[in-house]
């Protein structure tokens, strides 16, 4: 037999069996010999999440980010004040988080019932990740340092110390690698920040590329820095209050803003929050042409949307018709009196989408 | 009315050992059975395995014989199955008694599988060097395998710095 065991097998055997450990065995092979070291390098660091961190691993985490050589490896990068998840894929997550606000690791232990979970319990299973002013910069500042980036999700909005300027944003959209992204998340609570995006994205990328909705072979906008957002497969989005005196058609013009990013490569959309807030709010009473102003998504086949409004339907009910070719999945969330119109009470109005769920049946 | 009889192959490992077997349990190996496939005629001569042994071959047709009759898994489920791969070092209770080896033992069956390309047996050594591997220290892990430490100081410091941001404090 060999002296040295790690040399019978080759390679391809060994990434196999790297492929069944959790990152804390990775973080402990790694620290083996220089050929384990070699070897899980790429497996470990394709699978981290910035979002993997107790807060006092924030400061760590700074450091991370900012090596070239680990940044590499980096393809997914979440910036969230605090989030409670059960899966890093933000594709699910999307479906599956449910939200903790400033919750410290104490409330959350209150909240669901738990005698005691350490760092070590939560680690194996959930991610929270508590990031602050300085990190946000860290982290925006060190995106041009992930050149393999495919997934961006920023949740900053729920949390008032963290919410990023506007040159901050502009540093962010400047310096990501638009070519390669797949899935863009983002969280933006206020309507401001609605706004406040889609200055931005206006000012980097050029009026004439976002505007007209482009054809299923063409590709996305492209911004000024001459990268193209071709690969974009998924865009959420989240907002859930508007400021006074933000016009509706200013709103719904924002948005389609956002959303022209990657619209002839969308294959899925996430709206929450949307009409979510009490009769009488700002966008329950004036957006009854939202989905009007959302446009054509050629490629759209999953759509997600948390609470259809009752002054909405209709123009869900025809944005469904739409992308009733390329649609295979819908899901809306909602209680039975946002739901009502698209079914019950007015049958004519919703005779769209009853067809539509049965031609999904 | 009897059985029509089961064909028997005859193979030849890298150290003159053969062995006369059932078809159906050396069609476990997908590189045999490929191998019987391309073969249009009956041959007596046996085939040659130059890279296995007689001894880690006999373990391998202990495996293959236990496990005669369970479908092969196909292209279709490689995909999900390498999925399953990453997310359980399960093993059942045949395969782990069967796998309690010596390590040299293990990692022979390990290539033989690899290239006999018996997928569910490659997946059994794995796991077992994965369990063994799992919950232990840099050191042990050395010391278990004979593995030479090969960082210098300044490495090793170097990796501890790399390593903290994950260290629960």
């Amino acid at each position: 037999m060999s002296d040295n065991i790690a040399s019978i097998l080759p390679l391809e055997l060994w990434i196999i069996i790297f492929q069944m450990f959790s990152t804390a065995d990775m973080i402990t092979v790694r620290s083996v010999s220089k050929k384990f070291r070699h070897l899980s390098h790429p497996f470990f660091w394709r699978s981290l999440t910035l979002g993997s961190l107790n807060h006092s691993a924030e400061k760590r985490a700074r450091t991370v980010i900012r090596n070239p050589d680990l940044g590499t490896y980096i393809k997914e990068l979440v910036l969230c004040p605090s989030s409670w998840t059960d899966t890093t894929d933000t594709t699910t997550r999307v479906s599956t988080n449910f939200w903790v606000g400033s919750y410290s690791r104490r409330n959350i232990l209150h909240r669901f019932g738990l005698r005691w979970v350490t760092w070590k319990h939560l680690r194996s299973s959930f991610r929270i990740f508590r990031i602050s002013r300085k990190s946000v910069k860290t982290a925006i500042n060190a995106v041009p340092l992930l050149p393999n980036l495919l997934r961006l999700t920023i949740e900053l909005e729920f949390d008032m110390e963290v919410r990023p300027n506007p040159e901050t944003y502009r540093r962010l959209w400047s310096g990501l690698r638009t070519e390669q992204l797949r899935c863009l998340d983002l969280t933006l609570y206020s309507g401001t920040a609605v706004r406040l995006l889609a200055d931005t994205i206006r000012s980097v990328i050029p009026e004439s590329n976002t505007s007209p909705v482009p054809g299923p072979s063409r590709g996305g906008a492209t911004p000024r820095n001459g990268h193209a957002f071709g690969q974009l497969e998924m865009i959420a989005l989240s907002v859930a209050t508007t400021p006074e005196g933000y016009p509706r058609d200013d709103f719904v013009k924002d948005v389609r803003t956002i959303m022209d990013l990657g619209r002839s490569s969308i294959q899925s959309l996430a709206l929450f929050y949307f009409f979510n807030s009490s009769p009488g709010d700002w966008t329950q009473l004036h957006l009854d042409s939202f989905f009007e102003g959302l446009g054509v998504f050629p490629r759209l086949q999953h759509l997600q949307y948390l609470t259809i409004g009752p002054d909405n339907y209709k123009s869900f009910n025809r944005f469904l018709t739409r992308h009733a070719s390329t649609l295979v999945r819908l899901r809306i969330v909602g209680t039975w009196e946002s739901l009502a119109p698209l079914t019950l009470s007015n049958p004519s109005s919703g005779v769209n989408f009853l067809q539509f769920c049965h031609r999904l049946s | 009315m009897a059985a029509p009889a089961t064909q028997q192959i005859k193979i030849r490992c890298n150290d003159e050992k053969e062995f006369t077997v059932d078809r159906d349990v050396l069609e476990r190996s997908v590189l045999i059975k490929n191998m019987l496939e391309d073969v249009t005629e009956q041959q007596d001569a046996p085939i040659p395995l130059p890279n296995v042994s007689g001894p880690v071959m006999a373990k391998v047709l202990e495996y293959c014989t236990h496990h005669r009759g369970e479908p092969l898994p196909s292209a279709d489920t490689e995909q999900s199955q390498d999925e399953t791969r990453k997310r359980t070092t399960d093993i059942s209770e045949w395969d782990q008694k069967f796998i309690t080896v010596d390590q040299e033992m293990l990692f022979e069956i390990i290539l033989a599988a690899n290239y006999l390309d018996i997928k569910s047996l490659l997946d059994v050594g794995c796991k077992t060097v994965a369990n063994m591997i799992k919950g232990k220290t840099p050191e042990e892990i050395r010391k278990l395998f004979n593995i030479v430490n090969d960082f210098t100081p300044e490495e090793e410091a170097q990796i501890k710095k790399e390593n903290e941001w994950a260290e629960d404090r």
